[in-house]
């Protein structure tokens, strides 16, 4: 089984976690239909290195971590306040 | 005779531990398992290895972005997250993240809980009280058999040497979400198992099965006291 | 001399002082502790161990160690046992398999004459023409296929699974595991190294194989690693356990007996040796056809003479160590035949020839002469071979009841593959061997293409020292490689000899011949892939442990191609077959009780799972319907009390809470009156309808908010997961299990309730909606004023603990008012008489809050909640409506409309039933469905297929249901003005 490296509890088994899709930003509020649709409906399925939101269960912990699709390797982890202080806050 | 049905106050195992024969005391205004009629071979049993419930030992929680702050200004001692400290009077102090703390008392007496509860108040309050009294329920696993019977049900290595004492796993648990807390009594390895008390029968029953193997007890809260000496 | 026991002697693995007697096809046997069933029977002079797959030849061992189907046999309840690896034990029953009559006499073994009828891939084509043929065929093809039978009435074993934790796995305990263990371990004290050895005790090749021509090195090697290893505080040793598979952060299941051992290692050293291959000749699969690594394993483990007079093919110096060993046990050797150009001259070959045995360089054995039954081996061909695969035309034939082949080995590098490294062809050596490895993998020994005793535990040590290294520890110096590789274990690359009348098996399991995979590739099935998937090649229970080497060669020879160029079909997990039990292990099925479970039990209610809870659908009664039909009559006359532990609870505290809300929820909340509860209603980001429930504020700055049972987990995660964003100043706790919760509702309840508490319960202190914390029976709770059920009814919520005395307070308070506790189906009636929807019941992953008739709890002046944008796209295409509607009749037996009936109009399917019932406070039969937005006005009607009716009293399926009328009506069905909800109008 592979193994999470979750910023709270260390190595973790994956079965602990659950991932809750790339990261995203809301579009601004006067975004036309289409780009409303796209983000509500359409996932970009990079084969190549992505940022998800991925929850550790026992904890309710939500983090971002970065995996390359191409080889399911985790390459690195942060807790989702130093996440957004890195690349931007949601408002 | 004290019965834990005349009590208000009841953990959602007292029938399974009647089944198995306990004997009651009053702690906390629940009938608690005191022992299942002999006191002395079962802190014997616990050293090896047993499992006892200590629902009704006192424990709150504290959780929200202001609870570093708040907790240190109430004179507790903070550890890091998934550390366990003890305080002054006895409480053990659970860190489970930069936002949550969980408070453990290993006896009926939790002056700080109390003090907490006291000082704690909605107007301006920058963390908020988690009822964990009534939200989990405590079971304590005792014994040198006990972090091998743990490794049945559990996927985090909780092995003395690779999860020192006071250290905090909050892992899956027979499938369940657990808080693993390794506090040892005395020289005996213990891990205290913090959980969803609407769960209790099923985790009980799983630990039951697991420990058969290694001749494990059922042992009541002298047993424990005991071995903490 | 014939088969039998040999002397004693101190390295053999069997304990005489210990005698067992067992079973086999009905006759009784004896053995020692320590025999396999194989070398016990061999003992006893029992070759023939089952009948084949297809063809049902009489089989016996080919390996001895179980790597093919041909020791398949049945011990007791448990089939395909093999019994190559099976110890015996006392009393123990043992059957063979795939036999009709006797194992001698076999009636199926015509099928043997029938082969032309039986080509490779038969199956699919032989018994499907004319239309339906092969549902007769099916039957037979079954039982004449297949291997043990199954008796499903075997009481249930059980079985379970551990975690275990090491720094290095060392897989393999022969004498390239043992060495890389013990360097392992030297390197710290701190280090933990397991070691998983396959068989009963450590050893591997030094337990039966040879290394010099005295046949000393292998018994000392032995003693002086096990020794070591034994000595080894931090070496665990799991032996009679297989590692079954290499899964991603080197995660390894090892099963030993009923457990499976879930191990996480840090590196791994794959040390799993080799699988001898066989020589593919005519009548190759008659019992007594052996590897020589068979006849050794029998000798030197067993005492057991495998046979009196062999012939040997060799194309190594394992056939001259075998050689030895027979010599040594007694057995007459005929002749060998070297499949190399010239006699080899080393050690073992010189002692063969010493004891003046033959050896016929360039020969091979090309056919086994059958004695009269088929069962056993009467002479052997050899002859001299002209090219890969061709031989002169003129046969030596030598009487033998033995036929020895080595002629070469394969890797055993399932973990390897399963990590996802490589195995190239080597043109030169005609082996396998193991390319780059994955990070934290290292291999030595046989698997790792070496056979030198020195020079194995040499890399051995090396890979112990890199794993230990790859694991974090490091402190001793790397040890160094002094021997070379040697000659020796190198594979014979053709040693397939092909017989115009066949029966040269290459797979043994699945019953192939050489023709069979010639004649695959011949009709389009040339991929490999599709050649083994056709053929079935490698697919039977020894995954290609001892054919996928040659067929790959024959692959690639008549395609053309190199070796490498055909490739390697895709190994995976697990290497050796697994128990079902042991996958499912103990069964973790989490299970939540309410603090009022067993009061529920003790009053006869029939549990139901809601999730992972348990709940009351109702209580006691034979006839279900009745017995919900008088609970709801109950509520509305008297009083009922109902058990909503398992509704779901979260907290939003701080000075964003109001925000929050009103981001998360559709409806306003921000001017909700402390106090208050106010219906809340989910969406998620496409604008459906994923929960609902209830605020309460209790403060300013803190709401109590409700879910559903099974809602509240996902509720809880999305609210988290959107604050992990916004960084609201609010703080989001999950008390679900922290409270307990009743709703006593009917016209008696405030009656009731005013006994247990001091809080006023006046229409006007304390209205409909209204929020208090108070103490009920003298614990604290959370009184709602809510009408669910449509009657005058109070939710108390109260500290989990305090659950059960709050249950019993209201039951006793309640007993001369004639209070009930009423379950979950009554519940779900009285509030479908008052068109309460259940989310997930009566919405599904696409309903939208337009739909479901409650534009009313939409925010619109609200720029954001989640969901809104997509609701306010969808506003203008409503596509169905859920309404009310009653039905005009039923239909002629009786039957109503169920959950999931459809809507058809002209044809067409236009909605669904969501929820039906008989209603007795209406006396009418009144449901929710979705129909099409024209269909939806109070006084429309459509139509509802019963699709399942009542036959004899139980309820079945009807595939062409009749049509039933039903019309739309307003909703509630039931008291439109609430008037029932006031205190003033209920109290009796």
């Amino acid at each position: 089984m592979k193994i999470m490296p979750c910023p709270l509890n260390g190595p973790r088994n994956i079965s602990e976690f659950s991932c809750g899709g790339e990261v995203e930003h809301l579009p601004p509020p006067d975004c036309d239909h289409a780009q409303w649709i796209d983000y509500v409906y359409l996932e970009n399925n990079t084969a190549g290195i992505i940022r998800e939101w991925w929850y550790h269960t026992p904890t309710a912990y939500w983090f971002v971590a970065e995996r390359d699709t191409r080889t399911d390797e985790i390459l690195r982890t942060w807790p989702a306040g130093d996440f957004l202080a890195e690349f931007g806050e949601e408002r | 005779m004290t019965r834990p049905e005349t009590f208000q106050r009841r953990s959602h195992l007292y029938r399974v531990c009647r089944e198995a024969g306990a004997r009651w005391r009053a702690v906390n205004g629940f009938g608690a398992p005191a022992h299942y009629g002999d006191a002395s071979g079962e802190a014997d049993a616990a050293a090896r290895l047993a499992i006892a419930d200590l629902t009704a030992l006192p424990r709150a929680g504290y959780k929200g972005w202001g609870m570093a702050d708040w907790i240190r200004d109430q004179g507790v001692f903070l550890p890091e997250p998934n550390q366990a400290q003890r305080q002054d009077d006895g409480t053990l102090a659970c860190r489970l993240s930069s936002g949550e703390l969980l408070l453990l008392a290993d006896d009926e007496e939790a002056t700080l809980i109390d003090r907490l509860a006291r000082a704690w108040s909605m107007d301006d309050a920058v963390c908020f009280p988690v009822p964990r009294a009534d939200a989990s329920a405590r079971l304590v696993v005792t014994g040198s058999e006990s972090a091998a019977m743990m490794a049945k049900m559990c996927g985090v290595d909780l092995r003395g040497r690779r999860f020192a004492d006071h250290a905090i796993a909050q892992t899956s648990v027979a499938r369940m979400n657990v808080i693993v807390l390794h506090n040892d009594r005395g020289a005996a390895p213990a891990y205290d198992l913090i959980f969803d008390s609407a769960s209790a029968v099923y985790l009980w029953g799983c630990l039951v099965d697991a420990m058969a193997e290694f001749s494990g007890s059922i042992v009541g809260l002298d047993a424990i006291d005991a071995l903490r000496g | 001399m014939t088969p039998g026991r040999l002397p004693a002697s101190a390295d053999q693995l069997i304990d005489r002082s210990r005698p067992l007697s067992f079973s086999f096809d009905g006759r009784r046997h004896e053995g020692y502790a320590g025999d396999t069933v194989t070398s016990a029977l061999l003992a006893a002079g029992v070759r023939v161990l089952s009948r084949s797959f297809k063809y049902h030849r009489p089989r016996g061992t080919l390996s001895a160690a179980g790597h093919d189907a041909n020791s398949f046999v049945q011990i007791g309840d448990e089939p395909n046992v093999a019994a190559d690896t099976r110890l015996i034990e006392d009393g123990m029953v043992v059957e063979p398999q795939n036999v009709f009559g006797s194992l001698d006499n076999d009636h199926a073994r015509l099928l043997d004459h029938l082969g032309r009828f039986l080509p490779v891939g038969f199956y699919y084509k032989t018994f499907y023409r004319p239309k339906g043929a092969w549902k007769a065929w099916e039957p037979v093809v079954r039982r004449l296929a297949g291997l043990g039978s199954v008796n499903s009435e075997t009481p249930h074993g059980y079985y379970d699974k551990q975690y275990l934790w090491a720094d290095v796995v060392v897989v393999g305990g022969g004498p390239a595991g043992m060495a890389a263990a013990l360097e392992a371990a030297a390197v710290s004290r701190e280090i933990e190294v397991l070691l998983v050895e396959e068989n009963p005790c450590l050893g591997g090749s030094l337990t039966y194989a040879r290394f010099d021509a005295e046949g000393e090195r292998a018994a000392r090697e032995r003693q002086t690693l096990v020794a070591a290893v034994e000595g080894c505080d931090n070496i665990r040793v799991l032996a009679g356990a297989a590692a079954n598979g290499w899964f991603t952060d080197h995660f390894i299941p090892v099963i030993q007996g009923n457990r499976m051992f879930k191990v996480r290692a840090k590196s791994v050293v794959v040390a799993t040796g080799s699988w001898e291959q066989p020589l593919a000749f005519r009548n190759n699969d008659l019992p007594g056809v052996m590897y020589g690594s068979a006849v050794q394993r029998l000798v030197n483990r067993h005492g057991v003479r495998p046979g009196g007079r062999a012939v040997i093919a060799t194309a190594n110096a394992d056939g001259y160590s075998a050689a030895l060993d027979l010599i040594g046990a007694g057995v007459d050797i005929a002749a060998v035949a070297e499949l190399g150009p010239a006699v080899p001259r080393h050690d073992l070959a010189v002692a063969v020839a010493d004891h003046g045995v033959p050896i016929r360089p360039r020969s091979t054995v090309v056919v086994a002469e059958p004695g009269r039954w088929k069962d056993t081996i009467e002479a052997a061909h050899i002859a001299e071979i002209t090219g890969p695969g061709t031989t002169a035309a003129r046969h030596d034939v030598h009487d033998c009841d033995t036929i020895v082949t080595s002629v070469g080995w394969q890797p055993a590098a399932n973990l390897v593959w399963h990590a996802g490294g490589r195995t190239p062809y080597n043109e030169t050596t005609s082996m396998l061997e193991i390319g780059q490895l994955p990070a934290g993998m290292h291999a030595a020994g046989s698997v790792a293409g070496c056979f030198r005793i020195d020079t194995v535990i040499e890399e051995g040590r090396r890979a112990g020292w890199l794993a230990a290294r790859d694991a974090g520890f490091n402190g001793t110096a790397m040890p160094a490689v002094r021997n070379d590789r040697g000659e020796t274990g190198q594979n014979h690359p053709w040693p397939m000899f092909e017989h115009p009348k066949g029966r040269d098996f290459v797979d043994f399991d699945e019953d192939l011949q050489i023709h069979d995979l010639k004649d695959a590739v011949a009709e389009g099935y040339t991929h490999i892939e599709l050649m083994k998937r056709f053929s079935t090649c490698g697919m039977g229970p020894s995954q290609g442990r001892h054919s996928w080497l040659n067929a790959i060669r024959l692959n690639a020879r008549e395609n053309g191609i190199s070796v490498n160029e055909a490739g390697m079909t895709t190994q995976r997990p697990p290497y050796t077959a697994e128990k079902l039990g042991v996958l499912a292990g103990r069964s973790f099925e989490p299970e939540r009780l309410t603090a009022m479970h067993w009061r529920h039990v003790e009053a006869g209610a029939r549990m139901m799972q809601a999730g992972v809870w348990y709940r009351p659908e109702h209580y006691g009664g034979e006839d279900r319907d009745a017995v919900i039909e008088g609970e709801a009559r109950h509520v509305r006359g008297k009083v009922g009390l109902i058990d909503v532990s398992t509704l779901g609870g979260l907290e939003i505290r701080g000075p964003d809470a109001a925000d929050m809300m009103e981001r998360m929820y559709t409806w306003a909340y921000r001017k909700q009156l402390v106090g208050r509860a106010r219906y809340t209603l989910m969406t998620d980001m496409t604008g459906v309808i994923t929960d609902d429930g209830v605020a309460c504020r209790l403060h300013e700055n803190h709401y109590y908010v409700t879910a559903t049972t099974s809602g509240v987990d996902g509720v809880y995660q999305e609210m988290l997961f959107w604050n992990a964003q916004w960084r609201l100043r609010v703080d989001i706790t999950n008390v679900t299990g922290a409270l307990s919760g009743v709703n006593i509702a009917g016209p008696r309840s405030r009656a009731v309730l005013t006994r247990l508490t001091d809080e006023k319960l006046d229409a006007e202190s304390f209205p409909y909606m209204a929020v208090r914390q108070a103490n009920v029976a003298g614990i604290p709770c959370r009184l709602l004023r809510v009408g669910f059920v449509g009657e005058l009814g109070y939710e108390i919520h109260c500290p989990a603990h305090s659950g059960e005395a709050l249950w019993d307070a209201l039951m006793e308070a309640g007993r001369d008012h004639g209070i009930r506790p009423f379950g979950v189906e009554c519940q779900r009636l009285l509030r479908l008489e008052k068109g309460h929807i259940i989310v997930s019941q009566d919405t599904d992953g696409l309903t939208n809050p337009l739909e479901a008739d409650m534009d009313w709890a939409l925010a619109k002046k609200r720029p954001f909640f989640i969901g809104k944008r997509s609701i306010d796209i969808q506003r203008d295409n409503v596509q169905r409506k859920l309404v009310g509607f009653e039905i005009e009749s039923r239909a002629s037996d009786g039957s109503i409309p169920r959950e999931c009936h459809l809507v058809i109009r002209d044809g067409d399917i236009t909605g669904r039933v969501t929820s039906c019932s008989y209603s007795p406070t209406l006396d009418k039969v009144i449901g929710l469905a979705y129909v099409a937005p024209d269909q939806a006005e109070p006084g429309s009607t459509f139509q509802v297929r019963i699709n399942s009716g009542r036959i004899e009293g139980r309820r079945v399926r009807i595939t062409s249901g009749t049509l039933v009328d039903c019309r739309v009506v307003p909703l509630p069905f039931f008291d439109p003005e609430n008037a029932r909800q006031e205190p003033g109008n209920a109290d009796p």
